[in-house]
């Protein structure tokens, strides 16, 4: 479980069972729902009536953004998910090109520093 | 035959509605019918029922259907009682709408202004505002006529007269019954001359009241018919002291000199200028009429014998196409924000007609401070059902 794991490992893990946080998972009901209802209010303080009056507006604003808001993270999700196919299928076609790499220490990699006066 | 191959040319040729040319068929001429005449005859076809203009808009979809013309038929006209002051033109002209079957509005005043749509009147809060911001009213001008704010009264008139007649033309296109009106915003301009020239306005109130009404006036459909009501000066003193309202009798703005002056500027310059596009009834009102002749004479009256193009007379009422008559029907229904916005001309050189800006501010705050402006036409705090309601009123003017 590092970076001695290899690509089509990495790209196969998933989730690994983990929940998403709260806020990363209703992000768009809240957002919306929140610019939806002060749009709502805005437009009644505009045209001078009570903040509230006309509550199907409120309704239709808020649930209206929402909806937009969920239908963006859906796509967003859909197209890493599919990147992620799509590169798990080159892979698994491919894999004389995605050898292995062997482990080395960053002592390996360094050379050794000569100090040149 | 050539005929038909013409008509079907022009059918494929002409998009939409051009095809439809309102009045190309040949009805037999009919003119205004007073109540016994229509009594007399058999009764006419229906007529579509009227458009609720009041809560609904006439949109472009709804004009392919619901034609205008259609609502029309000989008494659908817009006939203007004029006359000099309590020459009794407010029974004449109930009692004329009421026998021929019209919708009589009666004069304009600053109560268009100064009565808001919630029903409370803006004179309440003439105590506490500062002076330049107080309310002025016919009686204020009749006490006081050279007052700072007598200029402005005049335009609010006309803005007032104004807005009455876009109502007016809208209820004659939507409903197909025709309008009397008292006074228009045609014949307006004779006050203001008279107060010129009684010294009561100065000239530069006079010169915007003309750029407004320059701007403004060409929009209207002007009058088919105009009856003016004549009462010599003396007879206007004596009727002016009969009505005995407070404000005229005691008031120092109906001099000889302003009426003599508003008889002139309405004989010489605005019956001249009206009578070119509308039929002109004139009758000496000395002791009072009757209205069963005036009909007789209306009905006499052709309307419908100025075809030409360019015959000046009615010229404002013969259009060509069922489009033309929608777009101005949708013009007096639902634009009228349009037409009122044609008054913002920003005239700044005359100072009787500006306000400060911390009056207009301690105004402002005073009116919108109390519980029944807080929030607009029908929706006061304590109404019921304000949480689902969404509507706005349709047109709705500024304190």
């Amino acid at each position: 479980m590092s970076s001695q794991m290899s690509a089509i490992e990495l790209l196969k893990l998933g989730d690994q069972g983990r929940k998403k946080p709260f806020l990363n998972q209703y992000w768009p009901q809240i957002i919306g729902t929140t610019i939806g209802v002060s749009a709502a209010v805005f437009i009644n303080y505009q045209t001078r009536r009570p903040p509230f009056s006309g509550i199907q507006k409120h309704i239709l604003l808020g649930g209206g953004m929402s909806a937009v808001l969920m239908y963006v993270t859906k796509k967003r999700e859909e197209y890493f998910a599919e990147k992620d196919a799509v590169f798990r299928h080159y892979i698994e076609l491919h894999p004389e090109d995605f050898p292995t790499s062997e482990r080395k220490k960053i002592g390996d990699i360094l050379e050794p520093w000569v100090p040149v006066r | 035959m050539a005929t038909i191959i013409r008509t079907a040319f022009i059918k494929v040729l002409t998009p939409g509605q051009g095809v439809k040319i309102a009045g190309c068929t040949f009805v037999q001429n009919r003119n205004i019918s007073g109540k016994s005449l229509r009594e007399s005859l058999p009764p006419r076809p229906p007529k579509p029922a009227p458009f609720d203009y009041i809560n609904k808009d006439y949109t472009w979809l709804r004009s392919l259907f619901d034609r205008t013309t259609h609502r029309f038929d000989e008494n659908t006209k817009v006939i203007v009682v004029e006359g000099p002051v309590a020459a009794g033109k407010t029974k004449f002209a109930s009692s004329l709408a009421e026998d021929l079957g019209m919708k009589h509005f009666p004069e304009a005043n600053m109560d268009l202004h100064y009565i808001r749509p919630n029903g409370c009147d803006l004179r309440m809060f003439d105590d506490q505002l500062p002076e330049d911001t107080r309310t002025f009213d016919h009686v204020n001008f009749n006490k006081c006529p050279t007052h700072r704010l007598a200029g402005n009264f005049q335009i609010m008139m006309y803005t007032a007269r104004y807005s009455q007649y876009i109502d007016a033309l809208a209820h004659l296109l939507n409903t197909g019954q025709g309008v009397v009106l008292e006074r228009s915003p045609y014949s307006d301009f004779v006050f203001l001359e008279a107060m010129y020239k009684c010294g009561y306005i100065s000239k530069g109130v006079r010169s915007v009241y003309y750029e407004l009404r320059a701007n403004t006036i060409e929009e209207l459909m002007r009058p088919h018919l105009v009856i003016y009501l004549d009462l010599p000066v003396d007879k206007v003193q004596q009727s002016i002291k009969a009505r005995n309202c407070p404000h005229e009798v005691g008031g120092k703005a109906l001099t000889p000199d302003f009426l003599k002056e508003l008889e002139k500027q309405y004989k010489t310059k605005y019956l001249k200028d009206i009578s070119t596009h509308a039929e002109l009834l004139v009758y000496d009102w000395t002791g009072g009429g009757d209205v069963e002749v005036v009909v007789e004479d209306i009905e006499r009256l052709n309307f419908e014998q100025y075809t030409e193009r360019e015959e000046p007379k009615m010229k404002d009422w013969r259009l060509p196409r069922e489009p033309d008559w929608a777009d101005q029907r949708m013009m007096f229904s639902n634009n009228k924000f349009f037409l009122m916005n044609l008054f913002s001309i920003p005239r700044l050189d005359v100072p009787e007609l500006i306000t400060s800006a911390d009056d207009a501010f301690a105004r402002e705050q005073l009116i919108y401070s109390h519980p029944a402006f807080e929030y607009t036409e029908g929706y006061t705090k304590g109404e019921s059902g304000l949480l689902l309601k969404n509507k706005m009123p349709k047109y709705e003017e500024y304190i």
